[in-house]
């Protein structure tokens, strides 16, 4: 009986998750990563475990507030460490990848937690309550998390400050509805149905949002890049404004510097290409080979960016892209 | 002002689709319009895009190109490419779609190779 209501409390959030790594029409998710996130999450379940018993312990005339809005801040910081690190780090930058690895760390949040009161409440409900609190419990602790993940993205092209700003709102929401979720105001069954009518629409309109962005990004980026490679071969360079720019870098760096940034440029452009290329051929349901100097090509960017020094980066950056997506389309192409 | 011009020959069982002048964001809904009332609405199972007159493709062109490929796919044929020069080759190189498309020199290689595979 224990093992048919964990299965019925679990198998909603994982057929959830299936369903929103097939509405990644571009592939941007990754097996290994989705994996490793649910294995975080269930991490981060283990850790809030201990922090909530001490407080109810040392505080427990505050356990009626804390187990509504304390436990939940401490549980959506765990589950959002872990988001934040890849948004910060590039790993993430749209909102359909974001929002679907946050969902996987709300989901190995509650397969641990889901697990955990299984065995500890046993028999104290009934299995229609069983059910409704193990399925409102994942749609919210998935959809929490992806909250996150998904505001946090918006401001993943933008300077720091903003980027900063949008994860602290992410984290925010995710807490409200946490918070809600917990509070029972409209009793358990009304908030599970609500969390669980809104999140997916929430989700359905990010998605298609996230899909004209991405789309936006693609084809924007990838006619910038062949119209460098495209005046470079055609030795058209001097006359677009990148070269004109080029140009005056000569007064003030070495030509074998200036021909330095030029070799940086053109191998970011070529790159850059490459992940776009890759993103559409997934998008048709094709699978490019891996390009076999990607290796050397990154030796050699790093190596061009180490000539140029900080200096010469300063004075390239009006024609280069420093957005969190540059650095993601690196890590896409090394995965 | 002429920026693309599509000619469709039939050659013994394969369809070559020239295409000539620029692919881009002016040009592509043309492309993609001639290439589903041409190619795929026609039933053409074995088709040879010859792009060697066409000098310049940009990210909605590679985009349209893949979209005739699936569809050429998903009736049951193949689509093959040939005549990549130039900025045109560079561009189908560096997005690696040259590994997910077949390419060959001219259009009698690649009908062949099209209707051997």
């Amino acid at each position: 009986m224990i093992a048919l209501r964990l299965a019925a409390s679990l198998l909603p959030i994982v057929m959830f998750l299936i369903a929103l790594v097939f509405l990644d029409s571009f592939k941007l998710v990754k097996l290994h990563h989705l994996l490793a996130l649910i294995l975080i999450g269930g991490l981060a379940a283990v850790i809030a475990f201990p922090i909530n018993t001490f407080v109810f312990e040392r505080f427990s005339s505050q356990a009626y507030y804390y187990s509504r809005i304390g436990s939940p801040l401490i549980e959506e910081i765990l589950k959002g460490a872990a988001i934040v690190w890849l948004l910060a780090n590039g790993y993430i930058a749209f909102m359909v990848d974001a929002s679907i690895y946050g969902f996987a760390v709300g989901a190995g949040f509650v397969l641990v937690e889901n697990t955990y009161y299984a065995g500890a409440f046993a028999s104290g409900a009934s299995s229609a309550v069983w059910l409704l609190r193990g399925f409102g419990l994942a749609i919210m602790h998935g959809g929490s998390t992806a909250l996150l993940g998904l505001i946090g993205s918006t401001a993943v092209n933008d300077r720091a400050s903003r980027n900063a700003s949008r994860i602290a709102q992410g984290l925010i929401v995710a807490w409200a509805i946490h918070a809600f979720y917990n509070t029972s105001v409209f009793g358990p069954a009304t908030s599970a149905v609500l969390v669980i009518g809104a999140l997916p629409l929430i989700f359905a309109l990010a998605f298609l949002r996230s899909e004209q962005t991405l789309r936006k990004w693609l084809t924007e980026g990838m006619d910038e890049d062949i119209e460098l490679i495209s005046a470079i071969a055609k030795d058209e360079l001097a006359q677009t404004n990148a070269g004109k720019y080029l140009a005056t870098l000569r007064q003030r760096f070495s030509p074998e510097l200036v021909v330095d940034m030029l070799c940086l440029l053109t191998l970011s452009a070529e790159l850059s290409m490459r992940a776009k290329g890759e993103l559409m051929a997934r998008e048709m349901g094709l699978k490019p080979a891996s390009d076999p100097e990607l290796q050397e090509k990154l030796a050699e960017m790093n190596s061009l960016q180490k000539n140029i020094g900080a200096t010469g980066k300063l004075a390239l950056s009006p024609l280069t892209k420093h957005s969190n997506r540059e650095f993601w389309q690196i890590h896409f192409l090394k995965n | 002002v002429f920026l693309i011009e599509i000619q469709c020959t039939p050659k013994g069982k394969g369809l070559i689709v020239t295409v000539i002048g620029r692919l881009d964001t002016a040009t592509a809904p043309l492309f993609d319009r001639k290439f589903r009332e041409d190619v795929v609405a026609g039933g053409h199972k074995y088709v040879v895009l010859d792009l060697s007159k066409l000098n310049y493709i940009s990210s909605l062109g590679l985009s349209s190109i893949l979209i005739g490929n699936k569809a050429v796919t998903d009736q049951g044929g193949e689509l093959v490419l040939c005549g990549l020069e130039g900025i045109v080759r560079q561009v189908f190189q560096m997005t690696g779609l040259t590994t997910v498309l077949k390419v060959f020199s001219n259009p009698d290689e690649a009908l062949e190779g099209t209707l051997a595979s």
